[in-house]
């Protein structure tokens, strides 16, 4: 007992003598048991590629409602990963008869790959058990990991969901390949910038090496200066009679000076100025204009043609695509890909007036203009169809355009509900009706329409209304019993009268001059195309925007 | 200046046969160009260098001491010189690029650009006249090779 607690011990402290100041160890507690974490650090001397696959569902066409599912595939060059965390635990008869328990966490490596390694530390401690492992392990994690996984570059990542034969100790923290990406990304770019901190640099501008801490790297052709000749350089260039593109102070360098940099370079009245000159020659720069992407011209080139899918370079003739700036290939498709465009145009959204004119000189700002419509018209479909594939019909067609927000649309929605009180489709769309000349009106599209129902003790008339009734062209007529609510919600039976034959009926009735023998009930239903008139006729209660018939009642 | 220093421990050759440099002012290099091509490799030219009190943010300016019969070169010395053009100047650029710019500029001179036209297109359209007048000149202004 007492011997296994001095082997913790001092197997701790060698373990913080080796890799206490790099912040590889943490100890979590000492007392009532020794708890840490080693942080096995993933660092390649020179740059690797790694892949990762995002999920995601696109419309297989514009007018189809099918999605598929659609893989993105982006590909970096990584120095670092992030580290792969163990984290132990000393059992009281550590080492002398039980290994450390532990638990092995990545962001990047899925639960096999981590449950293999659970079971290689396992065997590790078996081979040496009744010693201290947490050296060895730590020596395996750090130099065979990739071996033992059999990983090669380009290496493509792959998380995976939980599955009952993996080792509960492999703890694989995370599983949206989205979310990978940028943590991958992050750590990277993050460590990598830590590092040229702790570098000297050479600044070819004063020709003196300095810490990284006093320098700027420029990307992405990364070339670092330090900070002051930047800002002297960054400053006179602002300053100049004729203001021109902040490029890398690097001769024969053509990277842009980014926001990040500029911002960190110079003062805030320059770099308004600089920000100002960009916009405008932004707005000067003709739209038609793209640049001639063969390096040894980059003249200015005239977009052709009225979809713009071909650009000529004023000075050396060169014919080329805009979109892909590869030679002209009709009407064949371009290679540049939608997700590509997305990206570009996330890129040209996104990007300060500097990295606009980038673009907008590299593609042509009506080029990036007719992409980006292009990808909002999709995402507007992608949108709106998922939620009601009716809807989206219905809005092209009235207003045939494929772009219509919300706030444009209401007007011609409640246009439509007003009008559709009193007015057939028919008559909505196109102004008039083919029933308009006929007796009968047309109710296709109509909100309310009115009912005439006969009620009461019709027997006493029944005579007087077959003849009323039956007296059209044809000579037959049906009979339609009908359950009705009124307005003031009573429950009539009675008879469906056709609209054209009320007044004839009425006039019979009259002459007939019997009291009280039958009513006339008028409904109004609120809707076209439904059978429960019990219902609609239940909501008339609160349409008040429904002028209700003069009472044909009382007979 | 530590780039005085550079380019003398690092002895550029390629034509650039001395720099003298004027003690009094730092700002200002004297240098003499022993072009290797003919018609112009029969004498050395002596050129000035002057730096702004901005160098190397702002581009150095050339001066032609001893005439020469150039197209890029004017009557008054001047010598039009892409990579020294304010618009294209970068503070990271070496007088040592400068200086082989220039010799590559005097051995092949670049008629698309010049600053006397007459000559131009007499280069281009007579060269044996044009080689001829250039040889004369040379030994009649141009100092001795070093
Ligand atoms: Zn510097
Ligand atoms: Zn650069
Ligand atoms: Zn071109
Ligand atoms: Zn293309
Ligand atoms: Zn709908
Ligand atoms: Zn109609």
């Amino acid at each position: 007992m007492d011997c296994n607690f001095e082997l913790q011990h001092s197997e701790l402290d060698t373990l913080k003598a080796i890799y206490g100041q790099d912040n590889i160890l943490k100890i979590i507690q000492l007392t009532p048991t020794i708890r840490a974490t080693l942080e096995i650090p993933c660092h390649f001397q020179t740059p690797q590629k790694i892949r990762i696959f995002t999920k995601k569902y696109v419309r297989t066409s514009l007018d189809s409602e099918k999605l598929q599912l659609d893989f993105i595939f982006t590909e970096f060059s990584l120095n670092y990963l992030p580290p792969i965390i163990l984290e132990f635990e000393f059992p009281n008869n550590y080492p002398s008869n039980y290994g450390p328990s532990f638990h092995l966490t990545s962001k990047w490596l899925n639960f096999s790959q981590l449950s293999k390694l659970c079971r290689k530390l396992d065997t590790i401690w078996y081979e040496n058990r009744g010693g201290t492992v947490l050296f060895d392990w730590f020596q395996f994690l750090t130099n065979d990991l990739f071996q033992f996984l059999d990983i090669q570059f380009p290496y493509t990542l792959n998380l995976e969901y939980p599955k009952e034969s993996h080792d509960l100790r492999a703890i694989q923290d995370g599983i949206l390949s989205s979310d990978l990406l940028e943590i991958v990304e992050h750590f990277n770019t993050s460590k990598l910038y830590e590092e040229f901190c702790q570098q000297q640099h050479y600044c070819a501008i004063c020709m003196e090496y300095l810490p990284g801490t006093k320098c700027l790297q420029i990307r992405p052709c990364q070339h670092s200066f330090c900070k002051i000749c930047l800002s002297k350089y960054l400053s006179t260039k602002i300053q100049e009679f004729s203001i021109s593109i902040l490029q890398c102070p690097q001769g024969n360098c053509n990277s842009l000076i980014n926001n990040q940099i500029l911002s960190q370079s110079v003062n805030k009245d320059l770099y308004a100025r600089y920000d100002e000159f960009l916009f405008k020659r932004a707005l000067e720069e003709m739209e038609d204009i793209v640049y001639c992407p063969l390096t040894i011209c980059g003249s200015p080139s005239e977009l052709q043609m009225a979809d713009k899918s071909m650009a000529i370079c004023l000075v050396c003739k060169y014919c080329f695509c805009p979109k892909c700036r590869r030679v002209y290939h009709g009407v064949s498709p371009c290679v540049f890909s939608k997700d590509k465009f997305k990206e570009i145009i996330q890129e040209y959204k996104q990007g300060n007036s500097m990295k606009k004119a980038f673009l907008e000189r590299k593609y042509g700002k009506s080029v990036l203009e007719q992409m980006s419509s292009d990808i909002e018209d999709e995402l507007w479909l992608q949108k709106n169809t998922k939620k009601c594939p009716k809807c989206k019909i219905h809005i092209e067609k009235i207003f045939g355009c494929s772009k219509v927000t919300l706030d444009e649309a209401k007007p011609h929605w409640i246009n439509l509900y007003t009008e559709s009180l009193t007015k057939c489709k028919h008559r909505y769309l196109h102004g008039q009706c083919k029933l308009d000349s006929t007796n009968s009106p047309c109710e296709v599209g109509l909100r309310s329409s009115t009912k005439y129902v006969l009620s009461g003790s019709v027997l006493g008339v029944w005579s007087h209304l077959c003849k009323s009734l039956a007296s059209d062209v044809t000579g037959n007529f049906h009979i339609q019993v009908v359950r009705i609510y009124t307005t003031n919600l009573e429950r009539e039976v009675g008879i469906l009268i056709p609209p054209g034959r009320v007044d004839i009926l009425r006039e019979t009735l009259e002459k007939v001059n019997l009291q009280a023998c039958g009513d006339y009930e008028t409904i109004t239903v609120t809707d076209i195309g439904t059978n429960e008139m019990e219902i609609e006729t239940m909501d008339l209660q609160n349409e008040n925007l429904i002028d209700k018939p003069s009472s044909e009642s009382d007979y | 200046m530590k780039e005085y220093e550079e380019i003398q421990k690092g002895c550029p050759g390629g034509g650039i046969h001395s720099i003298f440099l004027d003690e009094v002012n730092i700002l200002c290099w004297k240098i003499l160009v022993a072009p290797t091509e003919y018609p112009y490799n029969k004498g050395a030219f002596r050129i000035h260098v002057d730096f702004t009190a901005e160098y190397p943010f702002k581009p150095p300016k050339l001066n032609f001491k001893t005439a020469i019969y150039h197209p890029n070169v004017d009557e008054k010395g001047q010598v039009c010189l892409p990579l020294i053009a304010p618009e294209n100047w970068k503070p990271a650029t070496k007088m040592e690029q400068v200086l082989k710019a220039l010799v590559t500029l005097i051995n092949e001179p670049e008629v698309e650009h010049p600053l006397r036209a007459d000559l131009a297109e007499e280069y281009s359209k007579d060269k044996s006249s044009f080689n001829k007048k250039a040889e004369d000149q040379t030994a009649k202004y141009a100092e001795k090779k070093p």
